[in-house]
């Protein structure tokens, strides 16, 4: 009896953490969705739904669409870049070092890096420099403040969040599978393809959910390389926050970027589930 | 005969500044069952690994039906791999992983179901055609990893100590129906293994390796009776070595004084491999022979005969009894312990039981030791 009332003590903690830094805000954003706004911000306590009329509005489906297709974008990119490095890593004599290398990045501050590749791309940057002392070019070009930039930068800031769950899975892959792949005929692509991808699934979910779901959020690198025509919802959130003060519009963007998400998770969770499900479905 | 023949020619490998095989020479027939038996890292596994085409050699060729195969890539040799993990694709069913090899050649539907089922047939697993991998057991993986190989039709199946994960019982059981497969395919299969009784068991032909040298190629039983080698007499079976020095020599016969045995002068039969010729046999050259514990007989009576030969006394040190057979271990006097084996035939309340500390006497053929050695 005793035993089994410790069980819930030890929970606690989890429970209180989930309630402080997840249910309880959460739930305030989505109360605040359904409220009136208030004149210099804040809310009215009065049951609405114009935040929600508010969203139908073209504009916001344009930059919803434009949030969408970036962070596609940088997600697929980063599993391009992704699976060959930790494949490469999971093979490798110096495991170790390479993954040091990996987390070396997060040693520096977020924004700090973010202005580094402005530093590179920058009009008078680092890039523009070279190509025009080398004869390249006559005038530099705009590499920054359009939605390449964003996806490059969100590539590279997001990349050692699908390389790490992506490492871990591939050094578990039993590699002589590849053999007996090229053994029965497949060429090095086919058993990839057929094989390596197949059995490292749960590792490219995980790699999509670390990656999609801060992309899909972002907010400074948009807001320091992107230009007119690569806001993200992330962007216009802050700005009804705090430049237009409408809260309640901010909560129900907030809400509608949550609620996409849950929805990418629980689709990837199941299939994710399936082919685990075959594995355990032992003995019949 | 189907398969192909497989010649290794002057093959040496080195992992850096390791050399793991010698100036390997071998020449497999068609349709042989060819064993590669040695200890781990003898070489064995990275020999075969190379006839699949997954190590290359640093020196030398492999040549399948007098086709050099040293530039083609796996997948586009004749030949598949039965793996000792199974390597099973988990990703895929039972049918899925036997129908691999035909789905990457696109062939009709139709054709790769037949298939499929024909080759599930041959290993006896059609019930289990829509299973996961992970629901079967060991055995039943190494049946389905025999039939994923076999539906592509190669000219020669490698084995890579595939039975070496599986119970005693099913290792014998699956290693008959290996046999009867290879008796019914008819193409050359190269087993490597470290276990001498599936290698003496099934096999036309064996090398036996050792630090990256064939020592000995020969059917099993001219391995086990003549072996040409100190390394492959104590590998294969058990024995006793007895070393000795020379004390009378003729075309026929040869008489041994051996070490550490008291009142024993040995005959042996002078028969030998090529590899010692009569002329280098002299009288005071030491010698090394083997003797294999079930060529000696032990009795309590001292035997009687005309035969001098052959004949010491000693004390049971030891009695190991395994049902069939007992296993003794005689002190002879003069020091050297002897491994005796006795078989426990019909009538076995009535044959002679032996008890530790017994004086008993041992004998045998002048015909059953063999000369390892001379020096």
């Amino acid at each position: 009896m005793s035993n089994r009332r410790y069980g819930y003590y030890y929970t606690a903690p989890l429970v209180f953490w989930v309630l402080a830094f997840f249910l309880i805000p959460i739930s305030i954003i989505l109360v605040f969705s359904f409220l009136k706004k208030g004149l210099y911000g804040g809310v009215i306590y009065e049951f609405s739904l114009s935040a929600y009329q508010s969203l139908l509005n073209p504009t916001l489906f344009k930059v919803l669409i434009t949030t969408l297709y970036m962070s596609c974008v940088a997600t697929l990119l980063t599993l391009m870049l992704a699976i060959p490095t930790g494949y490469f890593i999971a093979r490798s004599k110096h495991k170790n070092f390479f993954l040091f290398l990996i987390i070396i990045p997060f040693w520096t501050n977020f924004l700090i890096r973010i202005y580094a590749w402005i530093a590179i791309l920058g009009n008078n940057g680092f890039l523009n420099q070279f190509l025009i002392k080398s004869g390249l070019l006559e005038n530099s070009i705009q590499f920054l403040y359009n939605p390449l930039a964003v996806i490059l930068v969100l590539t590279y800031t997001y990349l050692p969040f699908a390389v790490l769950p992506l490492y871990s899975t591939i050094e578990k892959f039993d590699f002589s599978l590849l053999e007996a792949a090229r053994d029965l005929g497949a060429t090095k692509f086919e058993s990839f393809y057929k094989i390596l991808l197949p059995n490292i699934k749960s590792g490219i979910f995980s790699a999509i959910l670390f990656v999609f779901i801060p992309a899909f959020g972002a907010y400074a690198i948009p807001q320091l390389v992107g230009g007119r025509n690569s806001f993200m919802i992330g962007n216009i959130i802050a700005r009804e926050l705090t430049v237009t003060r409408n809260w309640p519009l901010a909560s129900a963007m907030s809400s509608m970027l949550t609620f996409i998400t849950i929805i990418g998770v629980l689709y990837f969770l199941r299939e994710n589930n399936k082919g685990s499900k075959n594995k355990t479905n032992v003995k019949a | 005969m189907l398969g192909s023949t497989v010649e290794i020619k002057n093959v040496n490998k080195f992992f850096g500044d390791f050399q793991v095989l010698k100036d390997i020479n071998l020449e497999i027939k068609k349709g042989e069952f060819f064993s590669l038996l040695g200890p781990s890292g003898c070489g064995k596994t990275t020999l075969l690994r190379m006839i699949a085409g997954f190590d290359e050699p640093s020196a030398g060729d492999i040549l399948l039906d007098s086709i050099n195969y040293n530039q083609i890539p796996a997948n586009k040799r004749p030949v598949n791999t039965i793996f000792q993990n199974y390597a099973l694709f988990p990703n895929l069913t039972v049918f899925e992983n036997v129908a691999f090899s035909l789905r990457l050649k696109k062939l009709p539907e139709q054709f790769i179901k037949e298939e499929v089922h024909k080759y599930l047939e041959l290993v006896k697993l059609n019930d289990h055609a829509k299973k996961n991998t992970a629901q079967l057991s060991g055995g039943q993986k190494q049946r389905v990893s025999i039939a994923r190989a076999l539906i592509n039709k190669p000219n020669v199946l490698l084995l890579d100590e595939p039975l070496s994960a599986l119970d005693a019982k099913l290792r014998q059981q699956l290693l008959v129906e290996l046999d009867t497969i290879h008796d019914e395919i008819g193409i050359t299969f190269i087993y490597v293994t470290h276990d001498q009784q599936e290698a003496l068991g099934v096999s036309d032909r064996i090398a036996v390796m050792n630090e990256g040298r064939v020592l000995q190629v020969g059917t099993s039983r001219e391995i086990y009776e003549h072996p040409t080698n100190y390394f492959v007499a104590n590998f294969i079976g058990e024995t006793n070595n007895i070393e000795g020095i020379i004390t009378e020599a003729s075309p026929e016969r040869i008489i041994v004084k051996p070490n550490k045995i008291d009142n024993l002068t040995m005959s042996q039969e002078y028969k030998l491999s090529s590899d010692y010729n009569e002329n280098e046999v002299k009288i005071g050259q030491k010698i090394k022979l083997s003797l294999r514990p079930e060529k000696i007989d032990i009795s309590k009576e001292k035997p009687t005969g005309d035969n001098h030969f052959n004949v010491t006394e000693g004390i049971i040190h030891e009695i190991i009894y395994n049902g069939f057979q007992s296993k003794i271990y005689v002190k002879v006097n003069g020091g050297k312990m002897l491994k005796v084996y006795r078989t426990h035939l019909y009538n076995a309340h009535q044959e002679t039981v032996f008890n530790w500390k017994d004086k008993v006497y041992l004998t045998w053929n002048p015909d059953d030791a063999y000369i390892i050695e001379v020096e």
